[in-house]
């Protein structure tokens, strides 16, 4: 997977863990959600692993892999057309 | 406290700048039923719903909204981005211009600064949810509206995503109410503030 199908396929796992994280603020027994969402956590950070081994730091908020560079302040940023990634 | 993550929540990439549009999206920033609004006004409210489960969904909703916050002004950027002195002129962006330049700051599409009359915050949980639930479909109505006055795909597409996630948050600010209303004490009958004084 190149990075920003990866990034892409990241985020919609993210989109679909917040959705179940407000349908359970009104929910709080659904058996279904909760798994589902739990199964969608595991399948992130697998997914999350696999970005960090070959990119670099997903968020963007903390160090660099090797620990030496402030990467929070690189560019680009969310909001720029050019490289800007959801 | 908040932590924030160095992305948005669904992507925004316009590649043709467009004054015009830019002018009536930047209602959904600072306009009277925007995404400011909305996250200021759930995040005022939360501190006197009468239990977690409320406290949690406000919190929650507030916060996706300071999302979508971020998501608008990504747009208004794009928007006005480069922009000539002939372009800024031929659109009408002029009047804006002369005040922010290509700032981003939180207007109606009238041009009517942000103002916090736009939002309510009650301190009686069901005077809020019902505050909440038209607020979201205020919000959905603009969406309806910019959808119906812009073309360009590459703007129509995050403006879609912000329409549907106003119709989710009714939907959970609605079975909110119900859950107040079903717990309500059964001298209640009328749905009055369960949360202070009984009215004398």
């Amino acid at each position: 997977m190149d990075k920003a199908t990866l990034r892409r396929r990241i985020a919609a796992i993210e989109f679909s863990v917040w959705e179940l994280h407000l349908f359970l603020d009104t929910h709080s027994d659904c058996e279904e959600a909760i798994d589902k969402r739990r199964r969608l956590l595991a399948e992130r950070e697998q997914l999350v692993a696999m970005y960090e081994s070959h990119f670099g730091n997903y968020y963007g908020t903390a160090m660099n892999d090797n620990g030496d560079v402030w990467s929070w302040v690189d560019d680009p940023w969310p909001w720029d057309l050019e490289g800007g990634v959801c | 406290m908040w932590q924030y993550d160095k992305k948005l929540q669904y992507p925004v990439k316009i590649k043709n700048p467009d004054p015009r549009a830019a002018q009536i999206i930047i209602s959904q920033y600072g306009g009277p039923d925007g995404e400011l609004g909305a996250s200021l006004r759930y995040l005022s409210q939360r501190y006197t719903m009468p239990n977690g489960k409320l406290k949690g969904l406000l919190t929650d909703i507030a916060t996706e909204e300071l999302g979508h916050l971020e998501m608008i002004s990504a747009m208004v950027y794009q928007l006005t981005k480069g922009l000539t002195p002939e372009q800024i002129k031929a659109s009408g962006f002029d009047k804006y211009f002369t005040d922010h330049t290509l700032g981003v700051y939180p207007v109606a599409a009238s041009g009517v600064p942000f103002t916090a009359a736009y939002i309510a915050s009650k301190g009686d949980p069901i005077t809020d949810l019902h505050e909440d639930l038209a607020a979201e479909q205020k919000a959905r109505t603009t969406y309806d509206n910019l959808l119906r006055l812009i073309d360009d795909p590459d703007i129509r597409d995050p403006l879609k995503f912000l329409r549907e996630r106003e119709i989710v948050h009714y939907q959970r600010f609605g079975e909110a109410l119900e859950g107040v209303v079903d717990n309500l004490d059964c001298r209640n009958v009328y749905a009055f503030n369960p949360s202070y004084l009984p009215v004398k």
